[in-house]
């Protein structure tokens, strides 16, 4: 999915970092034990498994990260991307943004739950299917009817409360 | 058998019959839509039989439970997105062989499966409802550790990848799980003073974050991929002759597998159609292609979910202990409608005991009727451009993991896994045995910590017990196979290269 940088003796930055990810949630795990009371009632307690398996994380993050080594030392190529495709990453980056300025207008603002669905269905939609008039004319007209048509739904059929 | 047959013809009356209809077809619906559940679906229809008749009502439910389960293949086999947790493995096989262009395929052996697991567990159910409840009763907590040891070691076993990544993916996933209060003690731990993690995180917005959302990311990165159009025609739906000779044998033990998980308490689907998919890949002759678009893959897991649902019923309606999640529900309905759950129903109510039996086959046949009838139709959605589904897709997500608990606090929790979700497949770390061990680790703990209490601290019955050590024993043996298996194929290309 993502292409990386291969070849021999190449630094595995990623699976570094995603070791590290594993030993900082491990080491996470650990210390938010250590202040949890003794058990009372019982052998071993409300921290113990949750340790184990802090423990167990950090084991295999160090597992982990030698496996990465190994690899790179050994020269092991990564797989290339599919020759022609084109990684939109851009995309991805502008959806998070977008999807993201969706949940705060939902948790911080009074703009309402269908207002901002059909902004948010319309803007990605756009965003992602491109600005052409064959694009920006149905989008609208499918967010405005996606928006109001979900809020009804969800409110008087499944009785569930929307956030906005 | 007597009263069996009598609830076959009070079903066949107009009013319950459109029930079951009603029930399987929104169940199929809700259970195909990623943020909805079955669950979900059922709990908010609960308050809508409180004057219903309770015949009535527990069909509508149980009808609702069989379509919604088998609702979850669509989305799993056409969006890489299980509509409900039971459809997880199904979407290792699923999604694959739709993506090489046979979504039609991979859904007629996904509904064929479905079927026919439904059909193999009825027979428990309504044959061997009363032994086979009382012998899952007389599990411990030990034996239950012991079986959700062997689901995260299996699981990681099966995904693709490494195994040490597998099982640092499951451990992730159970660390997760016990932020919170802890059940059994009250103890909030894990919260770094943060007051709004003293409930967690929430399954709806893990699951959709991780699983779908994340996807939907990824998606988004490779929208641009060419997605070739491959009709879904008739054809391709149904199982033919020679797919069902080669299959039978993984159908009926993966149903057997799903029904026998089913009626273990409290684990439900989801185990089950993880256990039988790494039993069928152990067995099958193209255990490499699975995970690939393998349609043994799906027939394993799509077998067993379904079975899980009957098997499910049997604790429930015997013994007045559910089986899964939504039997939780399930029980608060017998509950709501007068109707004690445990032996005595048989006894007491035997119109609504074996009106659940009788309605769960006839939602069987429902479910197969509706999903051929339909998913031609449903099939064309993958054609749709991406660009037009990943908003409501997003929507949809965003609505489920508010919904959980009413909190904007879950939505962001469940945006944070996407892109935990993200970094997993940037490293190939599955996120399977993550959500597994999301969902196992709570009650792993929980049956730990009872057994210890129950044994004065002891962990020696865990070995002594011949079931618990029965599953530990697969659970070791589990992790040393592909060690095993890699120094054997390191054997065999040595000896053929110094044969050369």
């Amino acid at each position: 999915m993502f292409p990386r940088r291969g070849g021999s003796a190449a630094i595995p930055y990623a699976e570094c970092a995603g070791a590290a990810a594993v030993l900082a949630v491990g080491g996470l795990l650990v210390a938010g034990t250590l202040g949890l009371p003794a058990p009372v009632f019982e052998p071993i307690g409300a921290a113990a498994f949750p340790r184990w398996v802090g423990i167990g994380l950090i084991v295999l993050a160090l597992a982990i990260a030698a496996g990465a080594f190994l690899r790179s030392a050994g020269g092991e190529a990564d797989a290339a991307p599919a020759a022609g495709l084109r990684r939109r990453t851009d995309l991805a980056v502008l959806t998070v943004v977008i999807t993201a300025l969706y949940g705060f207008a939902l948790d911080l603002t009074a703009i309402g739950f269908r207002t901002a669905t059909v902004a948010f269905t319309f803007v990605l939609i756009v965003a992602l299917a491109g600005p052409r008039l064959k694009v920006v004319v149905p989008a609208a007209f499918f967010a405005l009817v996606f928006g109001i048509a979900l809020h009804y739904v969800f409110t008087r059929f499944f009785y569930l409360d929307l956030p906005g | 058998m007597e009263n069996l047959l009598t609830a076959f013809a009070n079903l066949m009356a107009p009013a319950p019959f459109a029930f079951m209809l009603i029930g399987v077809t929104v169940g199929i619906a809700v259970g195909a839509i990623p943020g909805l559940s079955g669950a979900m679906v059922i709990a908010l229809t609960l308050p809508l039989t409180f004057y219903m008749d309770s015949t009535d009502a527990l069909v509508l439910l149980v009808a609702m439970y069989v379509g919604s389960t088998s609702g979850g293949l669509i989305s799993a086999t056409l969006m890489r997105m299980p509509g409900t947790p039971a459809a997880l493995m199904t979407v290792l096989d699923g999604f694959p062989m739709a993506q090489r262009g046979e979504p039609g395929r991979a859904l007629g052996f996904g509904i064929m499966a479905s079927f026919a697991g439904g059909l193999v567990s009825w027979l428990f159910l309504a044959a061997l409802s009363p032994p086979l409840a009382e012998i899952a009763v007389r599990f411990g907590p030990y034996e239950i550790f012991s079986i959700t040891l062997v689901a995260v070691m299996l699981i990681s076993a099966v995904s693709q990848g490494s195994m040490v990544k597998g099982i640092a993916a499951g451990l992730l996933g159970a660390g997760v799980s016990m932020v919170g209060v802890d059940d059994a003690s009250g103890t909030v731990r894990l919260t770094f003073g943060v007051a709004d993690l003293d409930a967690g995180f929430q399954l709806l917005p893990v699951l959709l974050g991780v699983l779908v959302l994340s996807q939907v990311l990824k998606d988004v990165v490779d929208i641009d991929r060419p997605v070739e159009r491959v009709p879904a025609g008739w054809r391709d739906m149904f199982m033919k002759l020679a797919d069902l000779r080669a299959q039978w044998v993984n159908i009926v033990r993966s149903s057997l597998i799903g029904t026998w998980i089913g009626i273990l308490p409290g684990i439900g689907g989801t185990t089950g159609s993880i256990a039988s998919y790494s039993v069928a890949r152990t067995f099958s002759p193209r255990s490499e292609e699975f995970g690939t678009g393998c349609e043994d893959g799906i027939v394993a897991a799509e077998s067993a979910n379904n079975a899980a649902v009957n098997g499910a019923l049997v604790p429930l309606i015997t013994m007045g202990i559910p089986g899964s999640v939504v039997d939780v529900i399930l029980l608060g309905a017998l509950i709501i409608h007068n109707l004690t759950p445990g032996p005595l129903l048989f006894t007491n109510s035997p119109e609504a005991a074996y009106g659940i039996i009788a309605s769960a086959l006839i939602a069987n046949f429902m479910m197969l009727a509706i999903m051929l009838l339909a998913t031609p139709w449903i099939a064309r959605l993958m054609y749709v451009d991406k660009a037009w589904l990943i908003a409501p897709i997003i929507v949809f997500c965003l609505i489920g993991a508010y919904s959980e608990s009413n909190r904007m606090f879950d939505v962001w929790v469940m945006f944070a896994f996407a892109l935990v979700g993200l970094a997993m497949m940037r490293i190939s770390m599955p996120t399977g045995p993550f959500i597994i061990g999301y969902i196992l680790a709570p009650i792993a703990e929980v049956q730990l910590r009872s057994g210890l209490m129950i044994y004065d601290g002891s962990f020696m019955p865990l070995v002594t017990r011949p079931v618990s050590a029965a599953f530990l024993a697969v659970a070791v043996l589990t992790a040393l196979w592909p060690i095993a298996a890699r120094l054997s194929r390191k054997r065999r290309t040595e000896g053929m290269a110094g044969g050369h």
